[in-house]
C-alpha cells in the first residue's frame, strides 16, 4: 500500500502523512531537522499517521486504532514481541509502556497483510522497531533532550546514549514525563488528565563472529498517577518489564541471507486507582496483570526472483483482573469477582511470504499464515462464574485460525498500481470470549464475553494509485473489508446489571456480517525549493449486519500543512479538522460530533555552540484556543486548547 | 503447555507413588475407631444414664439456634466400653412456656452413611429458650418394645445472630409455615445447590413436612442496586429426602438476599413477593455473606 514509501527520504519523515506502511524516523532516532516536535509522545506521532487514528480517554495511553479498527482486531508488536496489555478497560495499550526516545521506527501495516508477527489481526499492525546502534565503526553519542509545554505544566527530560563498535554495541536511555491537568480550549482545566511517566531502556548486541551475533533488550516502564478524566477510575500505577534475547546469523548461504530467532517475555501489572475521585458510589479495587512469554525464528531468503520470509512464531499469555468492591454497609464482606478469569491463551502459527518480483514492472506478494490457539480459564471460580451463563462450555478450547493475502504492483514510470485481496480469521479477544462484568462508560453497559464464540473473519480488498513527480505527488487509496461473524456487543436484557447506574448487559455475538470502508487522498507539493505542501483527505464508513453505524468510525476529516525547510532552519504552519460525524452509532453511546478545525505552527533551528549542537524547536498547537473533541475523544472530553512548547535536544 | 501439563502429571504421579509406598510400609489398613467418626463435629452434650451414655454432637461451635439445626449422636454401652452399632434411637423437643408447651419440625433419627456409631437428625427450633421459658428433648434407645435408656436434656437454643437462615410465616391459608434453609452452607462464586425444608403447623405438638409446594428463589445484591444471577432455579419438592432442592447461582462473593416466595401444590402464593424496581426484596428471604 505504500508507494510513496519506496521514493521516501529523510524529508518524508514521521511528519508526513503520505507514508502508510512504512514510518522511518531516521537512523539514530528521531529525525530531529524535519520533526516540529520531536519529544511528543509515540501517540502524538502515530496520529499523524493515514490510517491510524487515536481513541483518547484521557491526556496519557491514548488507543491506536487502524483502518477504524481498534486493539481486538489489530495486533501491536515490540521489534516483533507479542505483548498484551493488562487492563480491562483498555487504559493501557501496548504503546503506553514505550518512550519514542525507545524507537528507531514504527512500521504500520495496512490490513491482512500488515505484519509478519501478527497474531489474530485483521485490520493491520503496528511494530514498534527498538533503536539499535549496530556494528559500526566505533562511536560514542550521547544527547540530551528536554522539552517544556505550557499546558499542563508539562515536563519532559531524557536522556540517552548510543555505542557502536565492530564487535559490541548499546543503546541505553532514561526518560520522564509528568503532566498536571492539562487545559481545553477557552481556560477550562480538565480534571483527572494528569500523569507521569519513567521509562528505562537499554538494547545491546553481541558480535560472535562476522555473521553471527547476540541481541538483547531491557525495558522498564512506570507509569504512575495517571489520569482519565473520561473514565470513572484513574490508574494508580502501570508497570512494564519488556526484556528479549535473539540470535542472529547473516549471509548462511546462497539461498539464505538472514535467519534470527527471538525469545522474550514480558511482565505488565496495572493498578487502578478511584480513592481520588469525589462522590464514588463504591470503592473498588481493581488490579489487572498480564504475562507473555514467546518466541519467533525467521528466516529471509531468495531464490531466483522470488525473496520469501518463513517464519515460525508461539507464544503463551496469560491476562488476569478482579475487581473487589467494598460495601457501604462496612458490615457486609467485601464483594470479589476475577473479570478476567486467569485468562491462559496458547498460540503457534507458521508463517509463509514470497515476493516475486516478475519483472522491472511487476512484482505479486503473497503471505499466509495458519495458527493453532488454546485458550481457557485456569481459575476454577472464574469457571465456575462463566458456566452459570454457558452451562455446556469446557474451560479450555482449541480454534485454528488462517488467513492468505496475495498484492500486486505495478509500476509505469512515475505511476504505481496496486491491488490486493485477502482473507483471514480471529479468535475472539480475551474480554469478547471471558470477560465478565466489564463496565464500559462509553454506552454505560457491562459487557460479558461468550467462550463459544465463532471466529470472526473478514474478507478485504484494497485498491492504490500514486503518482511521484520531482516537484509533486498524488495517491489515492482504498480498502474495503467484509467480516462474517464480527464480533460485537449487544444488549441481553434477561440479565442484570450490576453497576450502580448501568444501562444494562450486552453479551459479546457474531453478527451475521459487518462491513468498513476506507479512503485516503494525499498530496504533496513542492514549490520555491523549500516549501513543500501536503494535504490529505480521509473518508471512512462501517455499517453492521442492518446498515446501521459501526462505533469509533471516523468521519470525513482533512489536514493541510505548509512546512519550510532551509537546512539549520525548519518552519511549518498546518489546519486539522473533520466535518460532524453524521453516522455517529447511538447504540454504542455515541453522539453527533461537531465538525472543528485547529491550528499549529512551529519553528526550529540547530545551533553550533563548539562542539555541542543543540536543536531547538518551539511551536504552538491549537493557536486559536478551540475548544473541541473528536468522535474518537471518550465521553467527548475536550481535546488540549492552546499549548505553547519548546524542545531542546542537546548531543554532546 | 501440554508438554508442561505432561510433566507436572509425571510429578505427581511420582510423588503420589512415593507417599503409597511410604504409608503401606508403616501401618496396613487402619481400623476406624468411634473417636475417628465424629473428626470435625463438636460435642454439645454428654448425657449419661444407666448403663449408657448419649454423646450429642454438631457441627459448628456455639449453641443450637433457632432454625435448622443438624445433630449427631453416638451412644456407649457404659459395661462394655463400645459404642452401639444398631441403635434404634428417637427423640422428642419439647418448648415449656409458663402457659402451655409445644413443639416443633424436627425429624427421625437415622445412621450416618458409612459410618458404624453415628446416627444424625435435625431439629428446627422456632422459638429460642430462656430461663423462664426452655426447651426440653428427650432421647430413647429402644430395643422392641423394651426402653433401655431415657434421658431428658435442656439445651440451650439462642436466636441466631448470623445472617437469616429460617422464617416462619403465616400463610395466606391462615396456616403456619416453618421454613429452614439447609444448604449453602458454605456458598461459593457459581452455581449452587440450596435446599431447605418446609413445615407446617396441625397442632401444638405436631409439625408435618409440607409436599408439591415450590419455593421460588431471587437472589439479590442490595449493595449492588439488586443486582441479580441468571438461570436460578426455584426449589421443588424431593420426595426421597423430604427436601426441597434446587439451583442457586452467585456471581460474586459477599452479601446476597434471597427473596423467596411460597406457592402451594395448586401454585397459589402462600408468602412472598417478586421483586420491582419499587419492591426491593420481599418479605420473607434468607441471608448469605461470604
Amino acid at each position: 500500500m505504500n508507494f510513496l514509501a519506496i521514493a521516501q527520504n529523510k524529508a518524508d519523515s514521521i511528519k508526513s502523512r503520505e507514508l502508510k506502511e512504512v514510518v522511518v524516523t531516521g537512523k539514530t532516532g528521531l529525525d530531529s531537522i524535519n520533526e516540529s516536535k520531536p519529544l511528543s509522545s509515540i501517540d502524538e506521532h502515530l496520529q499523524k499517521l493515514s490510517n491510524v487514528n487515536l481513541i483518547k480517554r484521557g491526556g496519557y495511553a491514548w488507543e491506536p486504532t487502524i483502518n477504524n479498527m481498534a486493539t481486538e482486531r489489530i495486533s501491536v508488536t515490540i521489534d516483533g514481541m507479542k505483548i498484551f496489555c493488562a487492563c480491562t478497560d483498555r487504559m493501557d495499550p501496548v504503546t503506553s509502556y514505550v518512550e519514542i526516545l525507545n524507537l528507531d521506527n514504527i512500521h504500520v501495516g495496512s490490513g491482512l497483510a500488515g505484519n509478519l508477527h501478527s497474531s489474530n489481526s485483521i485490520g493491520g499492525g503496528l511494530d514498534l522497531k527498538l533503536q539499535k546502534a549496530g556494528f559500526h565503526a566505533q562511536k560514542l553519542n550521547v544527547t540530551l533532550n528536554s522539552a517544556y509545554e505550557t499546558n499542563g505544566n508539562y515536563r519532559i527530560i531524557g536522556s540517552g546514549l548510543a555505542y557502536s563498535s565492530l564487535k559490541f554495541y548499546t543503546n541505553a536511555g532514561v526518560f520522564y514525563r509528568k503532566s498536571d491537568d492539562y487545559k481545553a480550549g477557552g481556560n477550562s482545566t480538565v480534571d483527572f488528565s494528569q500523569f507521569e511517566k519513567l521509562n528505562l531502556f537499554t538494547n545491546f548486541g553481541y558480535r560472535l563472529s562476522a555473521q553471527k551475533s547476540i541481541q538483547g533488550t531491557v525495558i522498564y516502564d512506570v507509569a504512575s498517577n495517571v489520569g482519565y478524566p473520561a473514565l470513572t477510575m484513574d490508574v494508580k500505577s502501570a508497570k512494564g518489564l519488556i526484556t528479549s534475547l535473539s540470535y542472529r546469523q547473516e549471509n548462511i548461504s546462497e539461498v539464505f541471507f538472514s535467519w534470527e530467532t527471538k525469545l522474550y517475555f514480558n511482565n505488565i501489572i496495572h493498578i487502578m486507582d478511584d480513592t481520588k475521585r469525589p462522590n464514588v458510589a463504591m470503592h473498588m479495587d481493581m488490579p489487572g496483570k498480564s504475562r507473555t512469554g514467546g518466541y519467533y525464528s525467521t528466516l529471509n531468503g531468495r531464490v531466483g526472483k522470488h525473496n520469501f520470509v518463513i517464519s515460525h512464531d508461539s507464544y503463551y499469555n496469560q491476562s488476569s483482573a478482579e475487581m473487589t468492591m467494598y460495601p457501604k454497609d462496612a458490615a457486609n464482606k467485601p464483594m470479589f469477582m476475577y473479570t478476567w478469569p486467569d485468562i491462559r491463551t496458547f498460540n503457534a502459527g507458521l508463517t509463509l511470504d514470497d515476493r516475486y518480483i516478475i519483472d522491472l514492472k511487476n512484482t505479486l506478494q503473497v503471505t499466509t499464515k495458519a495458527s493453532f490457539q488454546r485458550d481457557g480459564v485456569e481459575s476454577t471460580f472464574g469457571y465456575n462464574t462463566l458456566q452459570m451463563y454457558y452451562p455446556d462450555m469446557t474451560q479450555y478450547q482449541n480454534r485454528g485460525l488462517w488467513s492468505v493475502s496475495g498484492k500486486y504492483t505495478h509500476y509505469l514510470q512515475d505511476i504505481q498500481l496496486k491491488a490486493g485481496v485477502g482473507y483471514g480469521t480471529r479468535a475472539p479477544s480475551p474480554t469478547e470470549a471471558y470477560g465478565f462484568y466489564l463496565y464500559n462508560s462509553f454506552d454505560n453497559y457491562e459487557y460479558i464475553g461468550d467462550p463459544q464464540l465463532k471466529n470472526e473473519s473478514s474478507v478485504e480488498g484494497n485498491i492504490a494509485f500514486g503518482l511521484t513527480k520531482p516537484t509533486y505527488s498524488i495517491s489515492l487509496d482504498g480498502s474495503y473489508f467484509y467480516f462474517s461473524n464480527y464480533i460485537v456487543g449487544k444488549p441481553n436484557t434477561s440479565l442484570s446489571t450490576m453497576t450502580i447506574g448501568a444501562s444494562g448487559v450486552k453479551v459479546y455475538q457474531n453478527l451475521n456480517h459487518a462491513t468498513i470502508f476506507n479512503a485516503n487522498l494525499n498530496t504533496k507539493y513542492i514549490f520555491l525549493k523549500y516549501f513543500h505542501w501536503l494535504n490529505h483527505l480521509g473518508y471512512s464508513l462501517g455499517q453492521d449486519n442492518k446498515n446501521n453505524p459501526l462505533p469509533l468510525i471516523a468521519p470525513f476529516s482533512y489536514s493541510t500543512s505548509l512546512d519550510y525547510v532551509n537546512k539549520k532552519f525548519s518552519a511549518d504552519v498546518d489546519l486539522q479538522g473533520a466535518t460532524k460525524q453524521v453516522n455517529y452509532s447511538a447504540e454504542y453511546g455515541e453522539d453527533l460530533t461537531p465538525a472543528y478545525f485547529i491550528v499549529n505552527t512551529s519553528v526550529g533551528y540547530d545551533f553550533i555552540f563548539g562542539h555541542v549542537a543543540p536543536t531547538v524547536k518551539i511551536g504552538i498547537e491549537n493557536v486559536l484556543d478551540r475548544k473541541y473533541s473528536t468522535y474518537a475523544d471518550w465521553n467527548n472530553i475536550p481535546r488540549k486548547g492552546r499549548n505553547v512548547y519548546i524542545n531542546l535536544k542537546i548531543n554532546l | 503447555m501440554k508438554l508442561i501439563k505432561k510433566y507436572k502429571s509425571i510429578f505427581f504421579a511420582i510423588l503420589g507413588l512415593t507417599i503409597l509406598l511410604t504409608s503401606c510400609n508403616k501401618d496396613d489398613v487402619k481400623e476406624v475407631t468411634a473417636a475417628d467418626e465424629v473428626v470435625g463435629l463438636q460435642k454439645v452434650d454428654t448425657l449419661i444414664k444407666g448403663n449408657y451414655t448419649f454423646y450429642i454432637y454438631k457441627k459448628d461451635t456455639g449453641n443450637l439456634v433457632v432454625g435448622y439445626n443438624e445433630v449427631y449422636i453416638q451412644l456407649k454401652n457404659n459395661v462394655t466400653g463400645k459404642y452401639v452399632e444398631d441403635a434404634t434411637l428417637s427423640w422428642k423437643p419439647l418448648m415449656h412456656m409458663t402457659m402451655m408447651s409445644h413443639a416443633c419440625p424436627y425429624s427421625t433419627i437415622s445412621k450416618v452413611a458409612d459410618t458404624k456409631t453415628l446416627y444424625k437428625g435435625y431439629f428446627i427450633f422456632i422459638m429460642a429458650s430462656d430461663d423462664m421459658e426452655y426447651w426440653e428433648v428427650t432421647y430413647d434407645y429402644t430395643s422392641g418394645k423394651d426402653t433401655l435408656a431415657e434421658v431428658t436434656n435442656r439445651p440451650t437454643v439462642v436466636q441466631s445472630t448470623g445472617k437469616i437462615r429460617y422464617k416462619s410465616f403465616k400463610g395466606v391459608d391462615n396456616t403456619s409455615y416453618f421454613l429452614a434453609l439447609v444448604e449453602p452452607t458454605t456458598p461459593k462464586v457459581g452455581t449452587n445447590d440450596i435446599t431447605a425444608y418446609l413445615y407446617k403447623k396441625v397442632d401444638m405438638l405436631t409439625f408435618n413436612p409440607v409436599q408439591n409446594y415450590t419455593v421460588e428463589i431471587d437472589p439479590r445484591m442490595p449493595d449492588m442496586e439488586n443486582h441479580t444471577s441468571p438461570s436460578n432455579v426455584n426449589l421443588t419438592y424431593d420426595s426421597t429426602t423430604g427436601l426441597y432442592k434446587g439451583k442457586l447461582n452467585l456471581t460474586m462473593t459477599g452479601y446476597w438476599k434471597i427473596n423467596l416466595i411460597v406457592r402451594d401444590a395448586s401454585n397459589t402464593i402462600q408468602k412472598g413477593d417478586s421483586i420491582t424496581s419499587t419492591t426491593t426484596a420481599s418479605s420473607i428471604y434468607f441471608e448469605l455473606d461470604f
